[in-house]
């Protein structure tokens, strides 16, 4: 062998052990696997926050999964009660109860947040923001974004429609469907433009709607415990009517146009004036991606019914959950701590933190409709909880489309929809 | 054993078994041990996320008073009907048609069976963007003066678009399967009918049809249950919407297992639809299985 391939040969050598040096020191290698849902600005910063978090801490990586938001609740689901669940996971609230009910929830790591209790860690959020998450007294989820829907309304079609859109918003149903039909533009019979577009199709969203407009008109779909179902009611007729007449009566939507687009997607594409499927998460995303529009989106109070209690849009919410049954639990949790102490970096994609001290920032307070929102997300409930929240919001959804599409009769599709939602709850 | 002192017959049903094993192992361990787990998993009640516990026969009771199985009971039965009745006819004039057509007989071939051999996912995701309220379709049938149509967004026509994009995925499938049939035809059989005096359709009709019975009864079996299994189309393009209208059986079945965690219920189902198909087919065989084989 020649003198300079030999040389090769111990350089070799030489790499590959330099290599097995961390091993030798008996660091271990950890890849902590993350669930989160597409969304686009969240993903890019949350892939910038985890280079910094793994280059502070040696030995983790973090692999990420991003999954589409209406899917992520069954996958997940499916795969924790595989056993291959992630190791975190960030979620959305509603969840919750079926997820801690089943045991697949690790309570929050205490040491890992240097709190001495669980009193001490709520104290640090502000009030109310943890309980969603807490369960026989442990809080199982820390918050990485509190909303609530808002009112988008397009100026420039208020303007073309010869309305004003400081004078002429909206502020109660009523209102929508008058000046919606202002809003709306048609070809022959066929509807081009919505006036206003719900959701459609997406049974969380209907249920978040639905569950807002009902709360308005003096009801409720569940008890606070979530055990009983309190359909039918005069509000549940109201707020059922309300929605099948935008479609049926003041023919300012249809869930034909848009082709299974989001409210918000048609609202960026301009087949929509205006819209209540968003939050504050939306405005940067609408820059974004719609950037013809965008300039001349406001955004205003939810509308109300005339006459009725000053109630907004439902509170939702979304936390970094840790896998009971995963392996590198403390490691999960320090992520958790630190995506969650970056939260003024998250008011740049328009995702508010519940944490104490965080609405005070100036970030936050320069965010656009600042005040609106924080006024919002104070007059609204949260989502209802029911072990079964997708089943129930699938049957939410069902009752809508029935009365809205088919033209079922509004009383007859509620009580289907009451002997469903009671199946639902067994 | 020494396979020598055996007699013929039975070395010969040995060698048969021998050969057989490998399917009948692979038949017993993926299919029928499926299937009969799926039997005691229907007497249970089971989340997945805790251990199941025996409930009996009332996942099946509970079934027959659900709304929503009713529904979807129908839903799968007019969606089938609909794919068989449009397809199978549609496929025999169409292969009958191109078995005299000599001339562009190779790019038919070709273009009847494209449909077929595409993902099921793809040829759904395009459909969706076809059907939408300003696609193509409705652009066509504005140009025939036709008022735009809610295909996705309507109860009945949701269910018309589903029937339509499976009936164009199954097409050129039940065209190759009718042009084998008429392959083994004998045109003698057709030529001497015509020389007696009788017109093509009374050829056809008379001659044809009754000869190709068994490619017949293979297709409509093989239609009913590929129908009866399809759900890709209706989880892609509508979700099952709008109002449970597309929500056809398997879909169900999928939701209640995977999404609401329901598995007891999901197995239920299942084995109410095996049923119901293994019924179907022997009605069918009865039917129809009369027909002399070629």
């Amino acid at each position: 062998m020649g003198a300079k391939r030999e040389v090769g040969l111990w350089l070799v050598v030489l790499i590959l052990l330099l290599g097995t040096i961390p091993v030798a020191r008996g660091q271990q290698q950890i890849t902590l696997s993350y669930w989160h849902h597409i969304h686009k600005p969240a993903n890019d910063l949350e892939a910038r926050l985890i280079t910094e978090f793994e280059s502070r801490s040696p030995g983790v990586r973090v692999q990420v999964t991003l999954i589409e938001d209406a899917d992520l609740n069954t996958k997940l689901l499916t795969a924790m009660a595989g056993g291959a669940g992630p190791d975190i996971f960030n979620l959305f609230d509603g969840f919750f109860t079926s997820y801690v009910t089943s045991g697949f929830l690790a309570p929050v790591d205490l040491q890992v947040f240097q709190a001495p209790s669980y009193g001490d860690l709520t104290s640090r959020w502000l009030r109310g923001s943890l309980s969603g998450y807490t369960n026989r007294g442990k809080i199982y989820g820390i918050p990485s974004e509190l909303s609530s829907y808002g009112f988008w309304i397009n100026a420039k079609h208020f303007q073309e429609s010869g309305l004003n859109a400081d004078k002429d918003a909206p502020r109660t149903w009523e209102d929508v469907a008058r000046v919606g039909q202002k809003l709306a533009r048609f070809k022959g019979n066929t509807l081009v433009r919505k006036g206003y577009a719900q959701s459609w199709r997406f049974p969380v969203r209907y249920l978040i709607i639905f569950d807002a407009m009902l709360r308005q008109a003096g009801g409720q779909i569940f008890n606070a415990e979530g055990t009983q179902v309190l359909l039918p009611s005069q509000p549940t007729r109201k707020a059922l009517q309300t929605w099948v007449d935008f479609v049926r009566r003041s023919r300012i939507d249809d869930p034909a146009l848009g082709g299974g687009k989001r409210a918000e997607e048609e609202f960026g594409a301009g087949l929509a004036s205006m819209m209540g499927s968003a939050g504050s998460w939306f405005l940067p995303l609408l820059k974004e991606q719609y950037p013809s529009v965008a300039p001349d989106a406001r955004v205003i109070p939810y509308p109300r019914f005339r006459g009725g209690p000053d109630i907004a849009s439902d509170v939702y919410g979304y936390a970094w959950m840790v896998n009971a049954h995963g392996a590198n639990q403390k490691a999960a949790w320090r992520f958790a701590e630190f995506m969650s102490s970056h939260q003024r970096d998250y008011i740049n994609i328009g995702i508010f933190h519940p944490r104490l001290g965080w609405f005070d920032t100036p970030e936050a307070k320069n965010y656009p409709y600042f005040q609106l929102w924080v006024s919002e997300l104070s007059k609204g409930s949260y989502t209802p909880r029911v072990v079964r929240l997708e089943e129930a919001a699938a049957v939410i959804g069902r009752m809508i489309e029935r009365a809205s599409i088919d033209g079922a009769d509004v009383a007859k599709s509620i009580d289907e929809a009451r002997q469903e939602l009671q199946k639902v709850l067994r | 054993m020494d396979l020598l002192r055996l007699r013929y017959p039975q070395r010969i049903a040995l060698a048969g078994l021998l050969f057989t094993l490998p399917a009948i192992i692979f038949f017993a361990i993926f299919f029928f041990y499926p299937m009969v787990q799926a039997f005691f998993m229907s007497l249970t009640d089971w989340s997945l996320l805790r251990p199941p516990r025996f409930v009996g026969l009332a996942n099946y009771a509970g079934l027959f008073s659900d709304a929503v199985f009713r529904r979807s009971v129908a839903v799968t039965a007019l969606y089938v009907a609909g794919v068989c009745g449009g397809a199978i006819p549609g496929a025999l004039i169409f292969a009958v048609l191109l078995r005299s057509a000599h001339r562009l007989h190779a790019f038919f071939e070709a273009a009847y069976f494209l449909p077929t051999v595409v993902s099921l996912v793809v040829v759904s995701i395009l459909w969706k963007f076809l059907l939408q309220r300003l696609g193509l379709v409705n652009l066509i049938l504005g140009g025939l003066g036709v008022e735009p149509l809610a295909w996705l967004a309507s109860s009945s026509w949701s269910q018309l678009a589903m029937i339509i994009v499976t009936v164009w995925r199954f097409f050129g499938y039940f065209v190759v399967l009718f042009l084998s049939g008429l392959a083994g035809i004998p045109r003698e059989y057709e030529e001497a009918a015509a020389i007696d005096g009788a017109a093509p359709l009374q050829v056809f009709v008379k001659v044809t049809l009754p000869l190709l019975g068994p490619v017949l009864l293979l297709t409509l079996v093989v239609g009913v249950i590929n129908a009866v299994q399809m759900f890709v189309p209706q989880y892609v393009v509508t979700r099952g919407g709008p109002a449970d209208s597309t929500r056809v059986l398997v879909l169900l079945i999928y939701e209640t297992a995977f999404r609401y965690l329901r598995m007891g219920e999901a197995a239920a189902m299942s084995i109410v639809l095996l049923q119901l198909l293994v019924l179907f087919t022997i009605a069918q065989f009865r039917l129809f299985g009369r027909v002399e084989p070629l």
